[in-house]
């Protein structure tokens, strides 16, 4: 076969080049082929070096743009240049426990978060096209369970539905065969997971965090879409001239009635001198992810029968793949790639947080709001009143 | 520097500009340090978080009518969050070993734990890190343009003077071609 084609093919399908039709040819092709396979993968990881390579270059300069800032800006950060100075760790002391780290804590947050995220991005995200799916609902799905699992309570209750498996929760690599199974549960897992099936693709969401902003206003109740987490007290209301106005941090942007969804356009800078209390008040609700923005991901899930509630990524047909076991039935899993990055699943009311680093088998944990922020994401949206202020 | 502005000479390549954003840096440092964090901390973070900006604005993926501050903020928001609830795995683990060694934690600071993985890590990032520097000025330039900024063919043409998307696909292909012939294939599909 030819060579050339061969490569070019690759780096259009691991550059996110290829439409659907291509794409779904190529992948036929790589699973008939193993040769094929085999250059998809090794290129996959070169790629993969070659965005971490990037990032940390990218990175050293942002230390010196820092410097630049630092040199530039006046008194005021003073303390915070002395911060810098002293922060550099000298090289001879990079073996001590405590240096190592620190150095693998900024390793971690590097590698970690972006790594991740840049790479993610670039396997998940870019290989898809855009779409909206805002208005889709999500139809049956068939998850076999051998037993039944009643449905975990809502995000409100405590999180102790299931007794008998809370012991295991906090050591869950011990759950799993010995680390010499690695290979094995790449090929085919070796934990008892029947009646595999993939997640409708619709089931599989990739939502940015933070989104821009979007509105609805109607009946009194002014609906913000992208940012759940928007602390409150943030949010501000103003009438001037009749026309009622958002501030939100120290940006302003006018709200006008309206159904369907619409971008927060920034108004300039506004000075707010002299706000006089009115005899009025909006009802604001902050949406959740769910009702926001979301594109459809590319990441592959499978979900089986397991007796635990369990989930893993792992290499599935050359792709990373999320594996779910023993959901409960009737109820449709939800998996949102934020940024590229964090899974999260989504059981009707639960949320659970999925570690991108996991590649063997572990017990699913739940979060809330109470324990994570970041299960606010995906929560019933957060309702507050506000007053409005008059201003000229 | 006004912040449309600043989009407009970073999507133009101008990166000097990245250093303006540090002065949103003071407001990541407060809330960091409200929720318990150091400085460092949220030094990392806020430079994680422009990467992530950067790169958008890059890819000509940026879109947000708020301002650069909010959504550096909201980024450094959502990755402190996923960051202290991995700390408050890390502590319960450790709260469990000292539980039985009777001994108080004590570490509010929450050290991550080393593993013997990340311990061994030099060897193996150093192995293709190594070969990416071995190659020509030019091919880590393209590289870099193609795969990390994820910059369009008919882009990196004009950037680098080729006469066509075509020709510059083809010297991209070349250099990775160069950098997998550097490598073992055995090596690298080892590594992970």
């Amino acid at each position: 076969m030819d060579q050339e084609r061969i490569q070019d093919n690759i780096d259009r399908y691991l550059s996110g080049e290829m439409n659907p039709d291509e794409r779904r040819e190529f992948e036929l092709e790589v699973s008939q082929t193993p040769e094929i396979q085999r250059l998809l993968d090794f290129n996959r990881k070169l790629y993969k070096e070659i965005e971490v390579w990037g990032k940390q270059k990218l990175r050293k300069r942002l230390d010196d743009y820092y410097s630049a800032y630092l040199e530039e800006s006046d008194l005021d950060h003073d303390q915070a240049a002395q911060t810098h100075i002293a922060d550099p760790i000298p090289a001879v002391l990079n073996k001590t426990p405590r240096i190592l780290g620190a150095r693998w804590w900024r390793m971690g947050i590097a590698a970690g978060i972006t790594g991740l995220l840049v790479i993610s991005m670039i396997f998940f995200i870019r290989q898809q096209p855009k779409v909206e799916l805002t208005e889709e609902t999500p139809a049956e799905t068939p998850v076999d369970s051998l037993e039944e699992i009643a449905p975990p309570d809502s995000l409100q209750g405590r999180s102790k539905s299931k007794p008998g498996k809370e012991g295991e929760q906090p050591k869950p690599q011990q759950s799993v065969p010995g680390a010499s199974k690695e290979k094995m549960l790449k090929s085919q897992p070796a934990y008892a997971l029947s009646n595999i099936k993939r997640l409708p693709k619709s089931f599989v969401r990739a939502a940015d965090y933070p989104q821009q902003l979007q509105y609805t206003f109607k009946n009194g109740m002014l609906t913000l879409y992208g940012d759940p987490l928007i602390p409150p007290l943030r949010l501000k209301l103003f009438r001037q001239k009749g026309r009622l106005l958002l501030q939100f941090a120290d940006d302003f942007f006018f709200i006008d009635p309206t159904e369907t969804a619409r971008p927060l356009i920034q108004i300039g800078p506004l000075s707010v001198s002299d706000p006089q209390p009115l005899d009025e008040s909006i009802r604001i609700r902050l949406a959740n992810l769910q009702e926001s923005k979301f594109t459809q991901s590319d990441l592959e899930v499978w979900t089986g029968t397991s007796p635990q509630q369990i989930y893993s990524f792992e290499e599935k047909n050359g792709k990373r793949a999320l594996i779910l076991g023993g959901l409960p039935e009737g109820e449709n899993p939800l998996v949102y790639v934020v940024n590229g990055q964090t899974c999260f699943l989504v059981l009707g009311s639960s949320v659970f947080e999925l570690d991108n680093a996991v590649n063997q088998p572990v017990v699913l944990r739940r979060i809330n709001g109470a324990s994570s922020a970041n299960a606010r994401l995906f929560e019933g949206s957060k309702e507050f009143e506000r007053k409005v202020y008059k201003i000229q | 520097m006004d912040d449309n502005h600043l989009i407009e000479e970073l999507r133009n390549g101008n990166e000097d500009v990245i250093k303006y954003l540090y002065e949103h840096l003071p407001m990541v440092e407060s809330w960091i340090q409200a929720n318990n964090g150091s400085r460092q901390d949220a030094l990392d973070l806020f430079q994680e978080a422009i990467i992530v900006f950067y790169r958008k604005v890059r890819e000509g993926d940026y879109s947000h009518d708020s301002r650069i501050s909010t959504y550096l903020m909201a980024i450094c928001r959502f990755q402190w969050y996923t960051i202290l609830k991995k700390k408050t795995k890390q502590q319960e683990s450790f709260a469990q070993i000292n539980l039985f060694s009777g001994q108080d934690t004590g570490n509010s600071s929450g050290e991550p734990k080393i593993s013997q993985e990340e311990l061994s890590l030099p060897s193996r990032e150093s192995y293709l890190k190594n070969a990416i520097e071995e190659l020509g000025e030019k091919c880590k330039a393209i590289l870099e343009a193609a795969i990390f900024l994820n910059l369009k063919m008919e882009v990196i043409a004009q950037r680098f003077n080729f006469a066509n998307a075509q020709s510059a696909r083809q010297q991209k292909l070349q250099c990775l071609k160069r950098l997998r012939n550097k490598v073992s294939y055995e090596y690298v599909m080892s590594l992970d």
